[in-house]
């Protein structure tokens, strides 16, 4: 008998395990839903011992700095959002995660949307808030859709921001084959948001410009670029996009690179093109920022005859989800120019991934190795090779 | 009530016989009408159609809902599920009026809910598909009340459902298969893999070939009547 119940306990739980899901309310005109994420992961480097900065006090004679081996909770976020009839949308997101940092100057804010949209007509959509930028595939596809546990170098929002407060057109055509972006914001990134800024703009009052094309053999969404729906006819997809911005004032110190926020007008162009098939897919996304500062900025400028310099980099992965086994193979070379008047300043990183979906990508399993491939280059920010294993549930 | 595959029950592959492209944006179901001259296609904007047999847009009905995610027609009406307010809308058949709709509660996900409708003969009740978390049909009385609710294991998602010659029918977006269920029971009986991407509806035309309708790109496809026999 005890064993009946054990076994009828355990398949009620197996159940249980496979039910995950958002709650919802509507009265018929409106709807309300209520959803979120929690990622935790440990993360473990590599160090290399003969490398000075990988020390106590970055002195050779004292012990590795293992500071970096840690559980980590990635992600705690909290999702609201809602119709308002058929022309109303919005949504509310917070990362409880970063509310910790959030009280110190910060990178990311705790908020990662606030947003109200409305839809014009058919094809229209008008986003005013606090969203994520039309610019770059790679960084518009959702959080939990994301195979490894840290984007690519050029794309995780170091380099150029991924939200902003603004306004965003978006006009589609061909039952969505064919979408144009144009879109006018703060220009200040995530930081609008952040005590860095108070919420004010940069003394010139001026705003950030981002425009975006992309081309699509098949309605185009950005969660399924990594085909777990093992699209049964080629897919391809290309996007290109741009953007301009103007500052005054660079903010040196909140993020790697100190490329986000640049006194000096800043230019970014990039392009990203997809493939999917039959569970196999690829991407490829390629930037380059040309940067031109103002005043008398040696140190970017390495002091040569020159008015401007260029940042950027690529990523391209391939990836191959089997339904069978519930399990996806992921490969990504990226790299990272950030200064390109600086020699043997290219960082390159190949990761390897595996990700276990014991429910879609609500309940999955997410393991990252991350090589370093020039880590013998100590001028590099970036040197330690590094495993990140974790868990990831939607609620 | 959980019900599950029969341990006979295996998958097999069903071969394209025709495809073409629809004018219907953002399809979500289909159904052959009972006049035998095309059919009713539901999109997620919200809209019904009605379509010669090659999907090409006859008439739209004035009456629009939010998300319209399954679609059954009778003789007379014609039954939509709008899944994200949870309610069902019936049209006249033959003039396209909206006559009244009914309210079907349900928490889970905004579009994770009502993705098809259609009438259990064998029973005598409507049945909804739910269409994950849980995977879930809802059976509801010639009235719309709820009358029970059995859940369908070993498969992901359904995103369309349909009742054909005393058998029940399911379809995965997911899997890109077709359940058959036993309409007393919903246990599984057979199942097959169909090579459509993103598979939203599904119905039978009246020479009983199984008309699958794919959102993402647009299409119809007709499957032969004799390999899908010769499988049941």
């Amino acid at each position: 008998m005890k064993l009946i119940n054990y076994t009828a306990m355990a398949c009620l739980t197996l159940c249980s395990c496979h039910v995950f899901g958002q709650t919802s309310f509507t009265n018929g005109v409106n709807s309300l839903e209520i959803s979120g994420v929690i990622t935790a992961i440990y993360k473990y480097r590599f160090l290399d011992s003969s490398n000075p900065d990988n020390h106590v006090g970055n002195n050779i004679s004292n012990p590795l700095n293992r500071k970096k081996n840690v559980f980590n909770l990635n992600n705690a976020r909290l999702n609201i959002q809602g119709t308002k009839g058929t022309r109303w949308s919005y949504r509310v997101q917070a990362d409880l995660a970063q509310l910790g940092f959030s009280s110190a100057s910060g990178e990311f804010p705790a908020i990662a949307d606030g947003w109200i949209a409305y839809k014009a007509m058919t094809g229209l959509r008008i986003t005013l808030g606090y969203h994520k930028l039309p610019y770059s595939a790679n960084s518009n596809a959702s959080l939990e859709t994301q195979p490894y546990w840290q984007r690519a170098e050029i794309t995780r929002g170091g380099i150029f921001s991924r939200r902003d407060v603004g306004l965003t057109i978006k006009k589609s055509f061909l039952g969505e084959r064919i979408n144009l972006f144009a879109g006018v914001y703060s220009g200040m990134g995530e930081y609008i948001l952040t005590s860095t800024s108070g919420g004010d703009n940069d003394a010139n009052g001026k705003p950030e410009f981002i425009g975006r094309l992309e081309l699509s053999t098949s309605k185009l969404n950005y969660n399924d670029i990594y085909d777990v729906h093992k699209t049964q006819s080629p897919l391809f997809n290309i996007g290109i996009n741009g953007r301009y911005a103007e500052r005054t004032k660079s903010l040196p110190g909140l993020a790697d690179y100190d490329l986000k926020i640049v006194n000096g007008t800043k230019k970014t162009i990039g392009a990203d093109a997809a493939f999917a098939f039959m569970g196999v897919s690829a991407q490829f996304e390629i930037h380059q920022l040309i940067i031109t500062p103002k005043g008398n900025d040696t140190i970017r400028l390495q002091g040569k005859n020159t008015s401007h310099f260029n940042a950027g980099g690529l990523l391209a992965q391939l990836n191959y989800y089997q339904r069978k086994y519930k399990s996806g193979i992921y490969v990504r070379y990226d790299n990272l120019i950030p200064n390109d008047l600086i020699q043997n300043n290219k960082e390159q990183t190949l990761s390897f991934g595996y990700n276990y979906f014991m429910s879609g990508s609500k309940s999955m399993l997410k393991i990252q190795y991350m090589d370093r491939l020039d880590k013998k280059n100590l001028t590099l920010l970036r040197q330690s090779d590094e495993i990140r294993i974790g868990w990831q549930l939607v609620f | 009530m959980v019900v599950g595959c029969m341990s006979s029950c295996h998958t097999q592959k069903l071969t394209t016989l025709k495809k073409f492209r629809s004018n219907v944006p953002e399809p979500s179901d289909i159904v052959y009408n009972t006049q035998h001259t095309g059919f009713y296609i539901v999109s997620d904007q919200g809209f019904l159609y009605e379509t010669d047999t090659l999907g090409r847009i006859t008439r739209k009905a004035l009456h629009t809902g939010t998300d319209f995610e399954g679609v059954f027609a009778d003789n007379e009406f014609i039954y939509v599920t709008d899944e994200r307010t949870r309610r069902i809308l019936v049209y006249d058949a033959a003039t396209f009026d909206f006559i009244k709709q009914f309210e079907v509660s349900y928490n889970g996900a905004s579009n994770e809910a009502y993705e098809g409708i259609t009438f259990n003969t064998k029973k005598n009740c409507y049945v909804l598909a739910i269409e994950k978390n849980p995977v879930s049909v809802v059976e509801l009385s010639t009235d719309f009340r709820k009358l029970g609710e059995f859940r369908i294991n070993h498969i992901s998602d359904i995103s369309s459902i349909c009742y054909h010659e005393n058998f029940l029918y399911i379809l995965s977006d997911e899997d890109q298969e077709i359940t058959k269920l036993d309409p007393s029971d919903y246990t599984t009986i057979s199942k097959w893999k169909i090579p459509v991407t993103n598979p939203e509806g599904m119905c039978f035309d009246d020479m009983g070939n199984v008309i699958i309708l794919s959102d993402k790109d647009q299409k119809i496809y007709r499957f032969n009547v004799s390999s899908f026999s010769t499988h049941l």
